[in-house]
């Protein structure tokens, strides 16, 4: 029974998530009961594993752990953005500000970085992988993209040539739409093995 | 029920079509399973990848999805899921146990869950850590920010990440490289898939994302069941858009 409950309630609930998207007018009602349950489910996971975060920083620092000084900050930076939220309410315009000055720099930061260590990996890749068909469509791309990017062929104003990069502008969006088909049916396929139960990540 | 368009029931038939051909391959794949239990297992990156670990006393780190509950994200942090508990339940002797770390509270709690699990059937749920899964931050920049310091940590082998990850698992993945640990990266977002497989080769493209390891009979048949279906997809697919190209030249299709 500790095995079956599981995996019949993971069936019920994805069959009738389906039946209320299938016939949302009947069911549409029900489906957001039942997805504000799932809301408030997941809000407790949460509670819960902040609870162990914080429990896990707190003992990181009372046993003196090396680099410690991180979870310090961590658990004070989590306290002060609590205590701050719950006192001036998440709305509260200053708070936003206050939260966004601090979040929006951080983020940008990290984006310079990922942008330099993309263009590292671009040109490490030659060296680890040589000349080859992936390496040099690549290139060829990088470096033709980067050119109609500058717009000067467009300012040319010659017919055949704006069909011509228009069609080779169109390319990416068709990569794109190919892995964009390959994720959505990968999806599917594993909707369906959790469906059938044929696959139970929630339990062992 | 609201009135159907061409594009509608053309959708609904691939649906059928899908749901169908998995069952039909799903009742094949698990009776050949049945039938030949001594079939030769094939290599995988992950079965490289927890020898290695096994081999040097090293733990393996498994980075979930960064959030995004509800989405398609969420299906890929099942099947990473699947991945941890491979992983969990082939290191249970290791010196380093292994440790998932998860951006979405449900999905650590999961994750805990399973480890749990895992150390309970194998009668041994003294070695079972709480720590063995943990929420690294969320959204996904404080989720980098939590994974990056783990990926540091010593006696780590590999990284294993599976998950709705953007491109920001690419500093995650220098890291792990300049460390000269194993990195296998499987994500569902395209910026992931493309970043991932322009530094790492061997990384999931397209529905190989959502493709996990498992050595049970049942999921294995639900594994192999994936891979025929998605292949007879894929074929029908391209044969429908040829059909429709080709239709359009002929002015049969606006």
């Amino acid at each position: 029974m500790k095995k079956i409950a599981p995996v019949i309630v993971a069936i019920v609930s994805a069959l009738f998530v389906m039946a209320g998207i299938f016939f949302r007018e009947s069911l549409g009602g029900w489906l957001s009961v039942a997805l504000n349950w799932a809301i408030v489910l997941s809000g407790v996971a949460l509670l819960l594993i902040l609870a162990r975060f914080l429990l896990t920083h707190i003992g990181y620092i009372a046993r003196g752990r090396r680099g410690f000084i991180y979870s310090l900050v961590g658990v004070l930076a989590f306290l002060v953005t609590l205590i701050a939220g719950s006192i001036m309410g998440i709305d509260n315009p200053v708070y936003l500000k206050w939260i966004s000055g601090i979040m929006r720099p951080l983020e940008t930061a990290l984006l310079g970085l990922i942008a330099l260590v993309l263009a590292t990996f671009s040109l490490k890749l030659f060296r680890e992988r040589g000349w080859n068909a992936l390496t040099l469509s690549f290139t060829v791309s990088a470096v033709l993209f980067l050119i109609l990017g500058l717009g000067v062929l467009q300012a040319i104003h010659f017919g055949p040539l704006n069909q011509l990069i228009r069609v080779v502008e169109g390319l990416p969006m068709i990569g794109a739409r190919g892995l964009l088909i390959g994720v959505a049916l990968g999806g599917l396929m594993m909707a369906m093995r959790v469906l059938i139960g044929a696959e139970r990540p929630y339990d062992d | 029920m609201p009135e159907l368009s061409l594009n509608d029931w053309l959708a609904y038939g691939l649906l059928l079509f899908l749901f169908v051909a998995f069952g039909i391959a799903y009742l094949v794949s698990w009776i050949k399973r049945k039938q030949s239990t001594l079939s030769s297992e094939s290599k995988n990156p992950i079965d490289a990848i927890l020898h290695h670990s096994a081999e040097r006393g090293e733990g393996v780190l498994i980075a979930l999805s960064d959030g995004d509950s509800g989405q398609i994200g969420s299906l890929t942090a099942l099947a990473g899921l699947q991945t941890a508990g491979h992983v969990f339940r082939h290191s249970l002797n290791n010196d380093t146990a292994p440790k998932a770390m998860a951006g979405d509270g449900a999905l650590s709690l999961l994750s805990q869950q399973l480890c749990a699990g895992t150390y309970h059937n194998a009668v041994m749920p003294e070695l079972f850590r709480l720590e063995s899964s943990a929420l690294a931050g969320l959204g996904s920049f404080a989720y980098l920010a939590g994974l990056m310091p783990e990926i540091s940590r010593p006696n780590l082998n590999a990284l294993v990440m599976q998950g709705e990850l953007n491109s920001e698992l690419l500093l995650a993945m220098d890291l792990g490289v300049s460390q000269g640990k194993d990195t296998l990266i499987s994500s569902s977002s395209l910026s992931g898939q493309v970043i991932s497989y322009l530094a790492n080769p061997h990384s999931a493209l397209g529905a190989e994302a959502f493709l996990n390891k498992s050595t049970r009979p049942r999921e294995k048949a639900a594994h192999d069941a994936s891979l025929i279906t998605l292949k007879v997809m894929g074929a029908l697919i391209v044969a429908g858009l040829i059909v429709a190209v080709l239709l359009h030249f002929l002015g049969v299709l606006p």
